[in-house]
Parts: structure tokens; C-alpha cells; sequence
């Protein structure tokens, strides 16, 4: 990739990404997090393939609250509805609430962030005080209040979990950003001529990419908790759609009698985050230059 | 028996897959009351080698050696309490960094006071009063005052006074001191030497003495160990090393010691200089509560500067920190805002032009900082990095940039193979170099150098300099260097700016300002520059600020022709030479 006439045999220069992945794959809690989130993934997508009965059809009433058994792996609802297929159901709504919900966090929030850290003033001072209205409004009760008024479903989540997920990423990339506008590097920019725009997204957003992993792995699980949450009280994701939060809901009514109702939604949920939270430690340490000597 | 005795330390540190020999068969000693210094680069192991003689290493270093003694104890088999007693009462040692060597959360007074505590039985009252009698000793004047100072509040050289103090606190047999003054300016480390070697004979201790400036030792110490990439290349009284070095190692330190006046070459074209400063000033607004009342200040960190660097010249701004050097340089690169006077690029008036206008004249000046660390982004690799002046302004495609990228990187000295690397993977002097291809990529002509060798050893120093001389003469250039140290602009720059609170106080062609200094200041200068060879070590006086005022060269309207004031005022005392004066009938 370099001169061909050179003599002197240089060693093969490699690509910053060969060396991210090679330290991400050192890090063998971070492979198995996002192995689990890949498996959960595919899970997701190909749900109608892996699951041997329909979700919603009540075709086991007669084994109605079932324990687990060779036929029906997780049980049997008390509705008469095959467990398993709910759960693997479930992850699609769980799955893609997260991750857009993250998304959009980090939409709204790498920039905002940006902006109030590297202007400071005026425009930070409007920033912090949106950040400071998000704060005091409990989520909770800000989204019950949207729920009920735009009757849950589907968009009304995302659009919930984003709108208190952006604070988490605004902050973290605000406090980073401030640090390094006064690093020489930026100034240096500066002297060249560079425009703050320029500098923000060449120099400041790749510098606080732990941060914005940090928030975008943080987000993932509120969001997941709050479809959760909502599900759970009742303004989330109408039934009969299976969410493991609504699952969760159902399952604490018969927890003491029928432990397979509560314990399969509630492991699912936790090994989604956790994973999520292992992959991304694991993509924050793999993107940092500055641990290649691993 | 001598008080230290190391033989055949070897230290290593395990890291990823192996280990790595940072000293190998070091064996030294010293006696009661000798002085010995240990000089190297950073990285030879000379710090290692003292701290593993107090145990101080972490814990991935493993320590082996066929003795290791301290005042009579084996460093290696001491257990707790032996080590309690051992660091502090037989050894003590002082740091680089004076501000990171204090808890900022507490008083001076009071940390001092608690290492005599920990030492000895005695009550907190006795040990203040004990503490204030050390901070005495080292000449702060005002110690009562500074027992109740916060580190914040005291400059580097009066904390590094009361680390001196701290050591002291417990009789040390022994004083280590790593790099003492490296982080000082001049003049205050040339009044920390003395005072080390003040204190060390009132005290009668033995002072080994760790430092990469050579200077340093001459000023200090009886015998010189010379280390090397972890070993002992050479070791004898300090004018046998000085007068006749045996190793190549210690004969390149030597000859980075010695600069000769060498003037840039190229004609320094008549019609507009490179660059002109007219009474650029620097204001700020300080705001002060006192009560409900809001006392509106104005501080001046630069008052009315002229300088002008005539094309293919190299001017050097010289001055302690504070001194309003720095802030001169950024406002030249509008990096900082004026608040008055003009910046003229080749006759062209640049202070009042917005960002879109002021593009065409960033490509024609550009800066290098000191700290080489944080002026390269972390996350870019060495090609990213150069190549990012052409990148902004567009030039080329990307496999041009990368060539050309690739280009500086040789020509400032690094292989290509670095091309890949990311920043924290290089020593601090080719940080430096990519900072400098970076700088010059677009072919500036204006260059400001902001104390671009001040953290690197003296060889890395001496390298750089020449890099920046060599690529002066080959492009061109016209560089404002700016230092706080006049035996760096010795060989580099053809004149010399000293700068003082604010003020230009003298400007002269470099080696008249070395001939003949006029102002006081620029003399004080002159005076602390370490000696070059033992022979010459002297006792020094230093001048507080208010003698310097009074020092003030005074000249008749008829020596000068300007018109005469109360006021200090810049006087033309020969060609180029112009020295603040006041200027009487």
C-alpha cells in the first residue's frame, strides 16, 4: 500500500479497524454479549421460522398455565397461548424499541451536546435548561400521561423513550466536548482556518465516542424498560401483540403458583441488557486507539 | 560504610506476554554528604533506579539485585515498619511537578505538618510551628502566611520550596530529587539550585539528583552517573565527565550543551516583513464582589507589544510564564482576540477581518505548541493528522493528501512505517515532529513556535531546533519562536524579544543581547542559564521584581534623542538594540 520501490522490507501497515477488532475479540465478555445480542437478533427476524405455534392463537386452553414440558418448552399461558412462541415474539417489539429509541437519543443528543459544549454561553444556557426541564419531569409519569392521551402503541413508546433518552447522551457528550475544545489539538484546527463545524464532527464526536457508547448502551435497556413499564401498567403496546414487558404483567399475577409466567419474560429482558451493556464496554474499548497495546 | 549501596539492580516490568528490563546491572553508591548525580534521556531508567531503592515501584515490577542498601538496611527484605522509617527519615524525595506532588484539598501547613507528625510524637501545635521554622529554611519569606495557603494559591517555584520544606521535615539522610526544576522557568530553577545545595550542606545530607540537563549537574553535584536505555555508561567526578567524556552517549549530551550564534540564511526582503505586531494589547475584565458591590478591574496581560519578524528570520520571544509571551504569539494567529493594535501579514492588516476573510491568511502562518501531547487529536492517525491542513482547505484528493502526508513525515525525520501509528505511541519529540509537519504542510510563511521544546530532553531538544533551522533556510520561513528560556534561542534565532509583565523590556540582535544586556531583567536572564561546565558554578543573586524596577536603565534625551518621562519607555540605544528606559534631562 505504500511505495513498491522501497528496499526495506515495512511492515504491512494495518487499518485501524483490524486493530479495533482484534482488541474487541480480546475482550471475551464483550464476544459473548454480542454473540447473545446476534442470536437474539436473528431470533427476532426469523421468529415465524423457530417457533412451532402463532403467538396469539389461544390453542392450548385446555393446558392452560402448563409447566414446561418437551412440547411446550416455556409452558402454556393462562390464556392457553404456547410461551415459547410469545417469548420469541416478544424480542421483536423489545429489540426494535431499543435500538431505535437509542437511535433517536443519539440523533438529538451527540448534537445538542456538541453544540452546548463547544459554544458554551448563550447556547449552552438555553441547552441546560431544556436538559433541566427533562429532568424534573418524571419519565414515568410523563409518559403515562402521553400514553394515555395518544393511547400507547408502538410509536408513541420510541418516541417517549427518546425524548428522555437524549438528556443521558446531551450530558455525557457536553462534559467531553467541553474538555477537549481546550485541548491544542482544536486550537491548532483553528489556526488553520477550520470552521467549528468542522472541528465538531472531525475532531470533538470521534473524541467522545466512549461517552456516546456509554449513552447509547445506557438508553437501550430504559428504553426496553420503559416499553416494560408501560406494558406493564397498561399504556404500552396493546395485547394481544406478546411484549415481554406486558408478559412480565401478566406472569406477576400467577407468580407464586405458575413460576414459568414470570421468570422466562423477566430472564429475557435481563439478558437483553446485559448483553447490550457487555457488547458495548467491549465496541467503547475496541474504538479507542489509545488501548492498541493489548 | 556509604549510605547508599546498589549492586547489580536490575528492574523489570511485566506487561502483556513478557517482560520488559527497564534497568540492568545499575550498581552505584553514595556516601554521607556526597553529591551525585544521575543524568539521562527519559526512558534510560534513572528515576526506576531510585525509586526502587526506596520500594516506591508498582506492583508488575520486579526487583533483583545483589545488594540494595539503604543507611545500613536491606531495601529487599525490609518489611512495613522498616520501609515507614526508611522513606522519610533516611531518604526523602522531591518530584517534577510540584502541583501534582500536593493534595490540593489541603493546606501547606497542614500537609507538611503531617508528615512530622507521622515520624515523630508531637502535637499538632508543635509540629506547625516546626513546619513555618521549615518553610524559613527554605527562604519563604512570608511562611506564616503560607502555612495557610492552599497549593493553588503559590506559584511552581514556591511550591516547589515547600516540597523542599516537606522533605525536610524528617532529617533525611538522604534527598532524592527527580527533575527538580524541569517544569520551572529559568530563573526560578536557577534559584531552587541553589537553594537545594543551600540546604543540603546546613542539613549535611547526601543529595542524588536526577535530570536529563547536564546544566543542572555542573551547577550541583560532585559525581555524575551517566545511565543509558537502562544501564551505566559511564560514572566519575563531574570535571573528569565534563572535561573528558569517555562515552559517545555522554559526548553528544555534551555537545547539545554547546550552541554557537548561528544567523538564518536568506535575504530578509525589505519590502514588508513577514510579520508585524503594532501595539498589539491584551486586556481582560476582572470582576470582584466585595459585599453587593461589583468592582469592575481590568488586568493587562499584554500592554502595547511591537514586534516585527522580517522575512526569513527567525525572532525569538523570550520571558518567564506570565510574562504575556504566549498570549502575544496567540493573538498574532488570532487565536486569542486583540484588544487593540494591528497584525500585519505582509503588509496587510489582519486584526479586524472576519472568519471567511481570514482563510486565505491561515494557510500563510501557523503555530506549534508546546505540549505535543494534547496538540495531536488521539483518535487520528500520524497521516490523518498531517494531512488535515489539506483536508480543511480542500487541496487534492485523498490519495494526494496521503502522499503528500507521507512526504512531510520523512522529511521531518520519522519513517514511514509511522504512518499508521496513533499519537500516544510516539516519544514526545516525534510528537513534536508531526506537530511541526502538520504546521508546515501548506507551506506557510509564518510560523510561531510556542516553547515547542520546553517538556523534551536536551539531545531530542537539540534535534528539533535543528529540524526547525534546517526547514527554515529550505522554505523560507519566518518564525516567531517563543521561549522562556535564552540558552535555547541561542543558536536558533538572529533576534531577541524580552518580554517582562506584559511589556517588551529589551530587543536585540541575538548575539548582542548576549554581549551586551541592558535591562535588568534581560541580565537575570542571562544569569540563571546553567552553567556549562562545573568550573564555572557560581553564587548567584537574584533580584525580586521591585529591584528590577528600580535597576531600570536611565539615559539622557541627548544618549537617546526621545523625549524625557517619568515613565519607563523603549529607547534606541545602537541599531536594533532598544531597551526600555527611563529617559531623563
Amino acid at each position: 500500500m505504500t511505495n513498491l520501490t522501497a528496499p526495506a522490507p515495512i511492515a504491512r501497515i494495518r487499518s485501524p479497524l483490524w486493530f479495533a477488532w482484534r482488541r474487541f475479540l480480546s475482550n471475551k465478555a464483550a464476544v459473548v454479549g454480542g454473540a447473545t445480542l446476534a442470536v437474539l437478533i436473528l431470533m427476532a427476524i426469523f421468529a415465524p421460522i423457530i417457533t412451532p405455534y402463532n403467538p396469539e392463537a389461544q390453542s392450548f386452553l385446555t393446558e392452560a398455565l402448563a409447566f414446561p414440558s418437551a412440547q411446550h418448552w416455556f409452558g402454556v399461558d393462562n390464556l392457553g397461548r404456547d410461551f415459547y412462541s410469545r417469548i420469541v415474539y416478544g424480542s421483536r417489539v423489545s429489540l426494535t424499541i431499543g435500538f431505535t429509541a437509542a437511535l433517536f437519543s443519539l440523533l438529538v443528543g451527540i448534537p445538542l451536546g456538541a453544540l452546548a459544549g463547544y459554544f458554551g454561553g448563550r447556547t449552552d444556557w438555553v441547552i441546560m435548561r431544556i436538559i433541566e426541564i427533562f429532568s424534573v419531569v418524571p419519565p414515568l409519569l410523563a409518559a403515562l400521561l402521553l400514553g394515555a392521551i395518544t393511547r400507547g402503541g408502538y410509536g408513541t413508546i420510541v418516541f417517549i423513550a427518546a425524548l428522555f433518552g437524549w438528556v443521558q447522551v446531551c450530558l455525557l457528550v457536553r462534559a467531553q466536548v467541553k474538555s477537549f475544545r481546550e485541548k491544542e489539538f482544536v486550537r491548532a484546527a483553528q489556526a488553520l482556518g477550520a470552521s467549528p463545524w468542522y472541528i465538531i464532527r472531525r475532531h470533538l464526536i470521534p473524541n467522545s465516542i466512549s461517552p456516546i457508547i456509554i449513552g447509547f448502551v445506557l438508553a437501550i435497556p430504559l428504553a426496553m424498560m420503559l416499553e416494560a413499564s408501560l406494558s406493564f401498567l397498561g399504556v404500552g403496546v396493546p395485547p394481544p401483540t406478546p411484549t415481554w414487558g406486558q408478559m412480565i404483567n401478566e406472569g406477576i399475577d400467577f407468580m407464586f403458583f405458575y413460576w414459568h409466567l414470570a421468570v422466562f419474560p423477566t430472564a429475557a429482558l435481563a439478558i437483553t441488557v446485559l448483553a447490550t451493556s457487555l457488547f458495548g464496554d467491549g465496541l467503547r474499548d475496541a474504538l479507542d486507539p489509545t488501548l492498541k497495546g493489548r | 560504610m556509604p549510605l547508599v549501596e546498589i549492586e547489580g539492580l536490575r528492574v523489570s516490568f511485566r506487561q502483556y506476554g513478557g517482560t520488559v528490563d527497564a534497568v540492568r546491572h545499575v550498581s552505584f553508591s553514595v556516601n554521607e554528604g556526597e553529591s551525585v548525580g544521575i543524568v539521562g534521556e527519559s526512558g534510560s531508567g534513572k528515576s526506576v533506579s531510585c525509586a526502587a531503592l526506596l520500594r516506591l515501584l508498582p506492583a508488575t515490577a520486579e526487583v533483583a539485585a545483589t545488594k540494595l542498601r539503604l543507611d545500613g538496611v536491606d531495601v529487599l527484605k525490609a518489611n512495613k515498619e522498616d520501609l515507614a522509617r526508611l522513606r522519610g527519615r533516611s531518604a526523602a524525595m522531591i518530584f517534577q511537578d510540584p502541583m501534582t506532588a500536593f493534595d490540593p484539598v489541603f493546606t501547606i501547613g497542614h500537609q507538611i505538618a503531617e508528615t512530622i507528625e507521622a515520624h515523630r510524637k508531637i502535637g499538632k501545635r508543635e509540629a506547625l510551628a516546626e513546619a513555618e521554622q521549615l518553610l524559613l529554611r527554605v527562604e519563604i519569606k512570608n511562611a506564616a502566611d503560607v502555612l495557610g495557603y492552599y497549593p493553588h494559591q503559590l506559584s511552581g517555584g514556591m511550591l516547589q520550596r515547600a516540597m523542599i520544606a516537606m522533605a525536610l521535615s524528617c532529617r533525611p539522610k538522604i534527598l532524592i530529587a527527580d527533575e527538580p526544576t524541569t517544569a520551572l522557568d529559568v530563573t526560578i530553577q536557577a534559584q531552587i539550585l541553589q537553594l537545594i545545595k543551600k540546604v543540603q550542606a546546613e542539613f549535611g545530607m547526601a543529595l542524588i539528583m536526577i535530570t536529563h540537563d547536564l546544566g543542572v549537574i555542573a551547577e550541583t553535584v560532585d559525581r555524575v552517573v551517566v545511565m543509558y536505555g537502562g544501564e551505566i555508561m559511564e560514572e566519575g567526578p563531574v570535571t573528569d565527565i565534563f572535561e573528558a567524556p569517555k562515552h559517545t552517549y555522554t559526548k553528544a549530551l555534551l555537545a547539545s550543551l554547546h550552541s554557537r550564534f548561528e544567523p538564518s540564511k536568506g535575504d530578509p526582503d525589505a519590502v514588508a516583513p513577514a510579520l508585524e505586531l503594532r501595539g498589539l494589547a491584551k486586556s481582560y475584565h476582572t470582576r470582584r464582589r466585595s459585599g453587593f458591590r461589583v468592582i469592575q478591574g481590568e488586568f493587562q496581560a499584554v500592554q502595547a507589544v511591537d514586534v516585527v519578524l522580517p522575512r526569513n528570520r527567525i525572532v525569538a520571544i523570550v520571558g518567564e510564564s506570565g510574562s504575556g509571551k504566549t498570549t502575544t504569539g496567540l493573538m498574532a494567529m488570532r487565536l486569542t482576540e486583540p484588544s487593540k493594535g494591528q497584525i500585519l501579514v505582509d503588509g496587510t492588516d489582519i486584526s479586524a477581518l472576519d472568519a471567511a476573510a481570514l482563510i486565505p491568511f491561515r494557510k500563510r502562518m501557523q503555530i506549534v505548541f508546546q505540549d505535543s501531547y494534547s496538540a495531536l487529536d488521539p483518535m487520528m492517525t500520524l497521516t490523518q493528522i498531517i494531512a488535515e491542513p489539506l483536508h480543511i482547505h480542500g487541496m487534492g484528493t485523498q490519495r494526494e493528501q496521503r502522499e503528500k502526508a507521507l512526504k512531510w513525515l520523512e522529511r521531518v525525520g520519522l519513517n514511514r512505517s509511522f504512518a499508521g501509528r496513533y499519537p500516544h505511541e510516539l516519544s514526545g519529540g516525534q510528537r513534536q515532529r508531526v506537530a511541526i509537519a502538520r504546521a508546515l504542510i501548506l507551506e506557510p510563511t509564518v510560523l510561531v513556535a510556542d516553547e515547542p521544546t520546553s517538556a523534551l530532553d536536551v539531545t531530542v531538544k537539540a534535534q528539533i531546533i535543528n529540524l526547525l533551522k534546517d526547514l527554515q533556510a529550505e522554505l523560507g520561513l519566518s518564525i516567531l519562536f517563543i521561549s522562556h528560556d535564552l540558552s535555547t534561542v541561542k543558536s536558533l534565532t538572529d533576534s531577541v524579544v524580552v518580554m517582562y509583565r506584559g511589556r517588551v523590556v529589551e530587543e536585540a540582535p541575538t548575539e548582542r543581547l548576549f554581549a551586551d544586556p541592558r535591562h535588568p531583567y534581560t541580565r537575570a536572564l542571562l544569569d540563571a542559564i546553567p552553567a556549562t561546565n562545573p568550573r564555572e558554578k557560581r553564587l548567584r543573586t537574584f533580584l525580586s521584581s521591585e529591584e528590577i524596577g528600580a535597576r531600570t536603565p536611565r539615559y539622557t534625551v541627548i544618549q537617546t534623542g526621545s523625549a524625557p518621562s517619568a515613565h519607563p519607555q523603549l529607547v534606541t540605544v545602537a541599531p536594533g538594540h532598544r531597551v526600555e528606559a527611563i529617559v531623563t534631562t
